[in-house]
């Protein structure tokens, strides 16, 4: 096959391996509903890893659309693809994460600064009723 | 604030707002023009443009969260300060000055008139020069066709903001089945799926301010409506609240 001028010489799984990952596949979306459901993660996160269970779906089923990404890289393996696809997500996901975690840790700060103040400004008033009676 | 008398329902007006200073004050003015017996609440979620001063000035009541958390959860704080303050009746609206507080007393008879949880301000039905942007009404028509389908029931405008709500219903608000984003056609499925009685009322919206960004609007658009239909899905697979739970407070 030819893609963007390039020939894609994609080898497809075996019927075995496809099996595997359609299986792997399913359960990870059985996996993401159930904890979406119990509310684990917020709906916005349960979109982004739902996406990510259905492309895996999706391309455990019809492995020949990776014809294209081996033209334009020159992987010629299915599963090798996938690995990619799967350290390039992992490492956006990171990434993602780490932004979170960084806002949150600047959230709780100013939070524990207002509360501070907060608990210094009851305790001055409590003194100043307790002095005035 | 004037308290009610005797045999009245005490009602309490929420308004989330985040930098809404130039058009804060003028929202409070008019909301207590139209209701003098309410309170007022602004929730100022996070602004940084005076939106607290100018509610404070207006005669509200602030509640300042130290920072921006959403729309979603500025009216999760208010309904926990209506639990709270023992309110009966909770009004809600935006703080732009979309929904003319005029229309509020038509929400609350249609509360009492039809023995409803919640009453939503519907501005089709309304008399305003309110012309919703396409991308919206697109969303808005999807959502009311899958309410239509889930509960029977048709919805027409289940993105307003424009909601009145009795405390029996309240107590399903205070807690984490409601989304912290943008409670819209997700949460009414939800409070259909209660055994909430959610009607709608005609209302009197007016255009958004110019320059300001909704949701509704490019890309943010098709991020929500893939959003709300995923919400949906989930409170469809999601068991159903205990209905006795808080119920004895009530009493």
């Amino acid at each position: 096959m030819s893609f963007f001028g390039l020939e894609s010489e994609l080898i497809l799984p075996t019927f075995q391996q496809q099996l595997v990952a359609i299986v792997f596949a399913l359960l990870l979306l059985a996996l993401i509903i159930f904890l979406a459901v119990r509310r684990v993660f917020a709906e916005a996160y349960s979109m982004l890893w739902l996406l990510t269970g259905l492309a895996i779906l999706l391309l455990s089923v019809y492995p020949e659309s990776l014809a294209p990404v081996s033209a334009l890289t020159g992987i010629v393996e299915a599963s090798s693809i996938l690995f990619l696809f799967g350290i390039v997500f992992l490492l956006v996901i990171c990434l993602f994460i780490t932004a979170v975690v960084s806002q949150q840790k600047m959230k709780i700060t100013k939070l524990s600064i207002r509360l501070a103040l907060l608990e210094n400004r009851i305790e001055g008033t409590m003194e100043q009723c307790r002095k005035s009676t | 604030m004037s308290s009610p008398a005797e045999g009245e329902e005490s009602i309490l007006v929420l308004i989330p707002a985040y930098n809404e200073a130039p058009r804060i004050g003028a929202v409070v003015a008019g909301v207590r023009r139209a209701l003098t017996r309410a309170e007022v609440v602004v929730i100022d979620d996070g602004s940084s443009d005076g939106t607290a001063r100018q509610a404070r000035a207006a005669g509200a009541t602030v509640l300042s969260l130290p920072m921006n958390l959403g729309y979603g959860d500025a009216l999760r704080t208010g309904y926990e300060y209506a639990l709270a303050s023992g309110a009966q009746v909770v009004v809600q609206l935006d703080a732009d000055g979309q929904h003319d507080p005029s229309s509020i007393t038509t929400l609350l008879d249609a509360m009492a008139d039809r023995d409803a949880g919640v009453v939503i301000g519907c501005r089709f039905a309304g008399s305003g020069d309110y012309r919703m942007p396409m991308l919206r009404r697109i969303g808005s028509r999807l959502f009311s066709a899958i309410l239509r389908l889930l509960t029977g029931r048709r919805f027409h405008d289940p993105t307003s903001g424009f909601q009145a709500i009795r405390r029996s219903a309240l107590r399903f608000f205070a807690t984490d089945n409601l989304p912290g984003d943008y409670p819209d056609a997700d949460f009414i499925y939800f409070l259909c799926r209660s055994g909430i009685e959610v009607v709608e009322a005609p209302a009197r919206f007016e255009p958004s301010p110019d320059g300001k960004r909704t949701l509704h609007e490019g890309l943010l658009s098709v991020f929500y409506v893939a959003k709300m239909l995923l919400s949906v899905f989930l409170t469809m697979l999601r068991p159903l609240p205990d209905r006795s739970a808080g119920a004895e407070e009530e009493e």
